[in-house]
């Protein structure tokens, strides 16, 4: 941990950023009277807490989730808690991140300790302080709703009035956390502290950021990616809004002082991009190819047992070929940014989830040191992997840099979709064997798709741990294992989506086991149960869902699947119970149970709640509709017209039930999704006798 | 030109055909009202004018000159159907929900007992892309009974 002083260097001064609608204006902590106890936690006089958070809140509940740990070792009340976003400075980063990143559903992992202990630290001082201003000893204090009392006496002093003395205090080297049952806010469903602003249309999220004299900028992406810029022109008439255009590294920058104007200039633009290898693909021609280079070798992922042999010989066996489109992201937020950049310091409003990376991206751009270049986090109108990212912000800085005003980057929906980083396309081929006791015998399992990680870090992977996770690590009992993949990398960026490679995998493998099941005369969930026998945690969620969804009753017109996936470290069963009409073949959906095992601590059983309906609603949606279109190598959706998200007339009744079990914390963020693409395709399976191999169901 | 938004009158001067959104946000710095598709397809930007749901990504600012418009920062804390979203926490990114709830609002005040299938059918236009969907329908129904107890 950093030392004060050494923060004080750091940064030079303390400064806080409100913003205005006029503008932003900078406050000097001087100014206010505000005492910082250590980095995390700045105490007035008023005693109001103000507590800095290292990671984004993008809707899955970080800014409830992350003041709650600091806030109940503080024993301070959440109303007079006031939540900011911390800076990309040394004491801020994630200490298992080594940065300030938020995804992979980790924040309440990560912090959970160095944050309690923040707050005890915290604490700790104001303690020493109060029962020093009380004139007793410091073991005859206690501390309790942001004041420090006399136990004996009833005495009391608030933290405010003590937070200078203690601000002056030395850290202390150790600190001694609370025990569980003496938590009064970790495991109870406290409210999330950001929804009174986000009703009322307060909470600033980045595309709410203005600063004076600010002009608007977007970019016109290239026709095809894989192609560079080789010339263009602009033809006439121009608004007279648009002040400048002009080629950077992403695109073509176009700039103005109106944001609508800026967007409908994009049309007198007319660019010749070089020749790029997708020309002429559709969507279907990029899954095409996928199956394709299913023929061809890959590279070995596992390879356990003898499947060849196992599969030469087995009486009963099958195989089957399952493809997955391209996603878009879809945030709500479209990508945008504001930079105010002079000789020397840089500001940027942003809603991103990658801090240090925008950060770095910006020292790189500008040649500013590190301390002169001030990232203001601002919410995020979702995230799902898509914010850690900073094309956007490169985009932006580069604009800035050119036309020497600030500018405020803001894709417009078309520009958004067209400025890619989507999940991966997928493919695989998997063959399986039963036995006679009606046992997995043999599961070869082909993966064909780009490689993220490829992209990602620019580093070189025989075999991507991103694209087999949820394959090579299969939970369930199979004596005879082997995975093989083949890269197929195509010009279109990729990137980080909801769930990552557990959205193909899960669906994959939780359809031929369904597949495997029916080969066996199984139920899916004795099949299931049979092959998880070593595997108590995952056993018990898919029991727990199937008792709670009456699995085995009777169902008149109606039928119901299960799935079970375990990522990022929680496990997840849900079953899904369907109808579908027989003329139309619409799907109903009526019920979505799911049963998640976090592991032994359940920080906010609401928020976990509120995760799990969010992923099965987004996992749902991407089953149904989601896929990016391409036609000549162009990406051919434009906006939710040609990119289709669920809309509310298919939402189904959702039930959450959370077990706790021994072991590590787990991830909430992400694992709700993936079980119940499969558990939806098992569904109509078992409904109508089609067996969903392609996503989307409607395509 | 005069536009009336939350009861107050904004003398403003700016282009006739910019939409209403651009004016709101841009102009007068009420940010709540949200940009999501410019193509009425998403409903982030839904404000009321005279009291009706409307997209005003789609709304030359003239044609709101002479009418009431309301937006997010006009409702009132204590409405029914901000309590009730409280109540239930319902945002989660929160990006859509001024619009939702401007929407509801309509919706409620045509309806004082919607059923699912109206409340599915009035809410079909506005996208949340973090699945709050449940809480909404549970929210909007929890508006409706206090607003038929508020009577």
């Amino acid at each position: 941990m950093i030392t004060r002083r050494e923060f004080l260097k750091l940064t030079g001064l303390t400064i806080a950023v409100v913003s205005t609608p006029s503008g932003i204006k900078l406050l000097h902590a001087e100014e206010s009277k505000d005492y910082r106890i250590n980095a995390w936690i700045n105490i007035s006089r008023e005693n109001r807490a103000t507590v800095f958070i290292n990671k984004s809140e993008m809707g899955q509940g970080v800014y409830t989730g992350l003041t709650v740990l600091i806030a109940d070792e503080l024993d301070f009340p959440l109303e007079k808690v006031e939540v900011r976003f911390a800076q990309p400075r040394k004491e801020y980063v994630d200490p298992r991140m080594g940065v300030l990143l938020t995804g992979g559903s980790t924040s309440i992992i990560h912090m959970f300790t160095p944050l309690r202990k923040a707050g005890a630290a915290a604490r700790t001082l104001l303690l020493k302080a109060g029962a020093k201003k009380l004139g007793v000893k410091e073991s005859e204090c206690k501390t309790e709703n942001g004041k420090v009392i006399h136990i004996k006496t009833g005495r009391a002093v608030p933290y405010g009035e003590v937070a200078e003395i203690a601000s002056k205090m030395k850290l202390p080297r150790r600190v001694r956390l609370k025990k569980e049952k003496d938590w009064i806010y970790i495991g109870k469903p406290v409210k999330r502290l950001d929804s009174k602003d986000k009703i009322n249309g307060e909470a600033k999220f980045g595309t709410d950021m203005y600063v004076k004299g600010l002009f608007y900028a977007t970019v016109i992406k290239p026709e095809r990616w894989g192609s560079r810029l080789k010339s263009y022109k602009v033809e006439k008439p121009v608004p007279e809004e648009i002040v400048k255009i002009f080629p950077i590294s992403g695109g073509i920058a176009i700039c103005g002082t109106d944001v609508e104007r800026v967007w409908e200039t994009e049309k007198n633009v007319k660019a010749v991009w070089s020749k790029s290898k997708i020309k002429g693909m559709s969507d279907k021609d990029f899954i095409k190819r996928c199956i394709d280079e299913l023929s061809r070798k890959g590279n070995v992922a596992k390879n356990r047992g003898n499947v060849a042999k196992v599969l030469k010989k087995a009486r009963k066996k099958i195989e089957a070929v399952y493809t997955l489109p391209y996603l878009y992201h879809a945030t709500a937020e479209t990508m945008n940014c504001t930079v105010k950049l002079s000789k020397d310091r840089c500001d940027i409003w942003v809603p991103t989830q990658a801090q240090t990376s925008t950060l770095r991206a910006i020292k790189r751009l500008t040649g500013l040191p590190e301390e002169r270049i001030f990232v203001h986090t601002t919410f995020l109108g979702g995230g799902f992997g898509r914010r850690a990212a900073v094309d956007f912000v490169i985009d932006a800085v580069e604009i800035a840099k050119k036309v020497k005003r600030p500018v405020k980057l803001f894709y417009s929906r078309e520009t958004d979709i067209k400025s890619g980083y989507f999940r991966p396309v997928h493919v695989c081929k998997i063959e399986g064997a039963v036995d006679d006791e009606g046992n997995i015998a043999a599961w070869k399992h082909k993966i064909a798709a780009p490689s993220l990680l490829e992209f990602a870090r620019g580093k070189k992977y025989r075999v991507d741990p991103e694209v087999v996770r949820g394959v090579r690590n299969i939970p369930y009992d199979i004596p005879n294992l082997y995975v093989e993949y083949r890269k197929v990398n195509f010009p279109v960026p990729i990137w980080y989506w909801r769930s990552v490679a557990s959205t193909h995998n899960a669906f994959t493998v939780e359809s031929f086991i369904d597949e495997l099941a029916e080969l066996a005369g199984r139920d899916p969930v004795d099949f299931r149960l049979d092959h998880l026998f070593s595997n108590v945690r995952a056993s018990r969620v898919v029991e727990i869902a199937a008792e709670k969804s009456e699995w085995s009753k009777h169902r008149y017109g109606k039928a119901i699947g299960i799935a079970f996936h375990h990522s990022f470290r929680t496990y997840v069963a849900q079953t899904v119970e369907i109808s579908v009409e027989d003329k139309t073949n619409e799907i109903f959906i009526h019920r979505v149970v799911c049963v998640v095992d976090p592991g032994p601590i359940t920080v906010n059983p609401e928020l976990i709640r509120m995760q799990m309906e969010s992923g099965i609603i987004m996992g749902l949606s991407s089953a149904l509709y989601e896929r990016v279109r391409f036609n000549d190598g162009r990406i051919n959706s434009d906006n939710f017209d040609t990119y289709p998200i669920m809309r509310i007339d298919k939402t189904p009744k959702i039930d959450v039930y959370i077990v706790n079990s021994k072991g590590v914390m787990g991830g909430i963020g992400e694992p709700g999704l993936p079980p119940v693409i499969p558990a939806l395709t098992n569904a109509i399976y078992r409904a109508t006798g089609k067996r969903i191999r392609s996503l989307p169901i409607y395509s | 030109m005069r536009l009336t938004v939350n009861g107050k009158v904004y003398s403003i001067d700016t282009r006739k055909d910019k939409k209403l959104l651009w004016v709101l946000r841009d102009e007068l710095r009420l940010t709540g009202t949200k940009y999501g598709c410019g193509k009425a397809l998403c409903g982030f930007c839904t404000v009321l004018l005279d009291g009706n749901a409307v997209r005003s990504c789609q709304i030359p600012v003239y044609m709101a000159e002479g009418k009431e418009i309301t937006t997010i920062e006009g409702i009132p804390e204590d409405h029914p159907v901000k309590i009730a979203w409280l109540e239930l926490d319902v945002p989660q990114c929160g990006y859509c929900q001024p619009g939702q709830i401007m929407q509801a609002i309509d919706l409620l005040s045509n309806n004082k007992n919607p059923t699912d299938e109206e409340i599915i059918s009035a809410m079909y236009g506005n996208l949340c892309r973090c699945g709050t969907y449940p809480r909404i329908i549970r929210a909007i129904k929890l508006a409706a009974k206090l607003m038929r107890e508020k009577k």
